[in-house]
């Protein structure tokens, strides 16, 4: 039998295929990347009309490992079901408001520039945020307020829900009573001074302050319907996720790190609280047992974290750090565990280090 | 020992050709060798004596086989020798005769004792030509009848072995019953690897097709991402918490590269299996496409043309498996190396 050409033969068609399967899925990757990527840089972000106060002296803290006040792009979480990040560029864009409204109304990218534009720093969570977990980043928004934009659409009475759709078939149902109470959610086009991402949402996404990214944060929103909670429930509610999600008041250690190797002396315990438009009033910092009071920054917005820390006199031994916040309406965080089903985890994040 | 036919089924006739005997073999296969026999004409002249009474009645015992025919004409001497038909069929059969006594019977007869069985394929015709022969002769109605009878009960396993037919064993195989299923025929070593191989490559060379495809209609139209999306709003919250919290924001790529090694595993299995049966691959990779096709267009949002990458990716897989399964065939050996290896030999599959 001729078995060294028949090993040759498949070895060759082997190799063939190969080849041919890594050409075709390497060039048609480069050729996604190439052909959908959208070039955010052709949408100019119009100067608001409303600017955020500066930053407060003493509103940013810079301790090594704390998290910055500003969450840098990169390190911004995403949490989607996007495994595609979808493409729109900004020409096509379009808002198409309907359902229980008085003028069912499309708005193009370009009138909706045209609106007023504001700028608001907004912290925004993941319901899938567990204690001390990393869901969580503050940036600049920029956009107009989404009320605005209702009202021209006319709300009819028992309307309660709003349920937004992007180009995946996503639905996202925000509460109609948030959106429309005067807080600042917008319909946003800018994150940190420049155009959104596109993993952001660009060319527009939606900031609710206060709320759950599942029921508010809609990225790459195209559609919006006005309905009832009674009437639709959006993805996360199918699955087993609250219909309304107000983010709850909690606190992170970011320093000293878990498990970390400290030296006796003066340690910096420090991280951020939240309690989006309601406001963090207070932070408290226990070591082994006993509640100290932590520094806080400077207060930005009632929407936006605010970091906070304190100097600890370090003695060796192993030590059990807890952390609990209390926000303006004289709520302290509950030290019930409770996992991020179904509608955000609660519980004082705790760490333990040893001092040697 | 019983016997269920319709589990197992008579082997072929060049798998035990110990049931021939050497020699003689009496000269069955035509009509000629018995008008040509004495033995033939002798049992000619008797057989008058059987329509009247013998055959049916009174069997071959008085005046039948044993007196004149089939004796001299060899059967004794060569093949009925051998187990059935002198040990329990023709000479024992008395009053009930040829049929449902202990002659014929299949329990106690020649299939149960299986010489009789055994050499039936040939027999058979022998029979029919014999009779067929007979027929006309005088004094036959007895015995043509009964070979109607013959056929139309037995003769059908006897003539053609059919799957469901009676046992066909040699006489010197029973115990070893060496019965095979068709098809069973081992694979080439060697072959597995080359199976595995082929399924995968044809499954890289489908994805990386259907990549390219969706470079030109949309990304999330590519199979892979549109099964991924498909799996990410089927997949339960306790899961989906799982891979948030511990894949973090790299659960999209877990969830990617674990398709992918499931689709390399399955492509695998399938190209083992499919290495007897080129079908099995072609269709395993129609199903792939298929698939990725209908979840394509079922996604939200989707649109018709989010098939196209998904029936590109099929096609091209199939090319891939079809040159893969044809490089990976042996050249096609000549009959006497088939031989030779089925007699065990071996022979490399690549």
């Amino acid at each position: 039998m001729s078995t060294t050409v028949d090993r040759r033969k498949f070895l060759a068609a082997a190799a063939g295929t190969a080849v041919t399967a890594a050409a075709a899925g390497v060039g048609g990757e480069l050729l996604i990347s190439k052909r959908f990527r959208v070039n955010t840089s052709t949408v100019t972000l119009a100067p608001p009309v409303s600017t955020p106060k500066p930053l407060p002296s003493g509103g940013m803290v810079n301790i090594p490992g704390l998290s910055p006040f500003f969450t840098p792009d990169a390190q911004f979480y995403r949490v989607d079901t996007a495994l595609v990040l979808p493409v729109i560029p900004a020409s096509a864009w379009k808002l198409n408001i309907h359902g229980m409204v008085d003028h069912p109304m499309t708005i193009t990218f370009d009138e909706l520039m045209k609106m007023p534009m504001i700028e608001h720093d907004v912290t925004l969570t993941c319901v899938s945020e567990s204690v001390g977990g990393p869901y969580i980043g503050n940036a600049r928004w920029e956009g107009t307020l989404l009320a605005n934009v209702l009202r021209r659409a006319g709300i009819q009475p028992g309307a309660d829900q709003i349920v937004m759709r992007d180009t995946t078939g996503m639905t996202i149902g925000v509460a109609t009573q948030p959106v429309m109470d005067g807080r600042a959610a917008m319909l946003a086009v800018g994150m940190n001074g420049v155009p959104l991402p596109q993993g952001h949402g660009f060319p527009v996404r939606v900031v609710v302050p206060g709320l759950y990214g599942y029921v508010s944060a809609c990225k790459w929103v195209v559609d919006m319907e006005l309905t009832t909670f009674g009437a639709f429930d959006a993805y996360w509610v199918k699955r087993g996720w609250s219909a309304q999600g107000p983010i709850k008041t909690e606190s992170r250690i970011d320093v000293p790190k878990v498990g970390a190797s400290l030296t006796p002396g003066k340690v910096a315990i420090a991280g951020v609280a939240w309690a989006q438009h309601r406001g963090i009033a207070a932070v408290e910092v226990n070591v082994d047992g006993t509640w100290y009071r932590a520094k806080l920054a400077a207060q930005d917005t009632i929407d936006t974290w605010r970091q906070w820390y304190y100097f600890w006199d370090a003695t060796p031994g192993t030590h059990t750090i807890k952390v609990r916040a209390t926000d303006q309406t004289g709520y302290t965080q509950t030290a019930v565990v409770h996992k991020t089903e179904p509608n955000g985890a609660t519980g004082y994040h705790t760490i333990q280090v040893a001092v040697t | 020992m019983s016997y269920d036919p319709s589990y197992r089924r008579p082997p072929r006739q060049d798998r035990w050709p110990n049931a021939t005997p050497r020699e003689p073999w009496p000269a069955y296969s035509g009509a000629d060798a018995y008008q040509e026999t004495a033995a033939y004409r002798g049992w000619r002249e008797v057989a008058d004596g059987y329509q009247g009474a013998g055959f049916q009645d009174s069997g071959y015992q008085d005046g039948g086989y044993q007196g004149a025919g089939y004796q001299g004409a060899g059967y004794q001497g060569a093949g009925y020798q051998g187990t059935a038909y002198q040990g329990a069929a023709y000479q024992d059969s008395g009053v009930d005769g040829y049929w449902n006594g202990n002659g014929h019977d299949r329990d106690n007869g020649y299939d149960r004792s299986y010489g009789y069985g055994g050499v039936a394929t040939d027999y058979g015709d022998a029979w029919e030509g014999g009779y067929g022969g007979y027929g006309p002769q005088d004094g036959q109605d007895g015995y043509a009848g009964a070979a109607n009878h013959y056929a139309g009960t037995d003769l059908a396993e006897y003539i053609e072995p059919t799957p469901t037919g009676a046992l066909l064993v040699a006489p010197d195989t029973v115990a070893g019953l060496p019965i095979r299923s068709r098809g069973r025929e081992r694979a080439p070593r060697g072959g597995i690897l080359a199976g595995a191989v082929t399924g995968f490559l044809a499954a890289a060379v489908s994805i990386g097709a259907a990549t390219l495809a969706a470079a030109f209609v949309r990304p999330q139209a590519d199979p892979v991402i549109a099964v991924g999306g498909a799996f990410i709003d089927r997949t339960p919250s306790a899961v989906k918490n799982f891979a948030v919290e511990h894949f973090g924001e790299n659960d999209k790529t877990v969830l990617l590269l674990g398709m992918y090694v499931g689709i390399a595993v399955l492509a695998m299995v399938i190209g083992c299996l499919a290495r007897r049966n080129a079908a099995i691959g072609v269709g395993g990779v129609a199903a792939f496409g298929l698939f990725g096709a209908f979840v394509a267009i079922t996604r939200p949002e989707s649109q018709p043309t989010d098939v196209v990458p998904s029936v590109i990716g099929g096609l091209a897989g199939i090319v891939a498996f079809a040159w893969l399964a044809w490089a990976a065939s042996p050249v096609a050996p000549t009959a006497a190396v088939v031989r030779h290896t089925r007699a065990g030999g071996h022979r490399r599959a690549w």
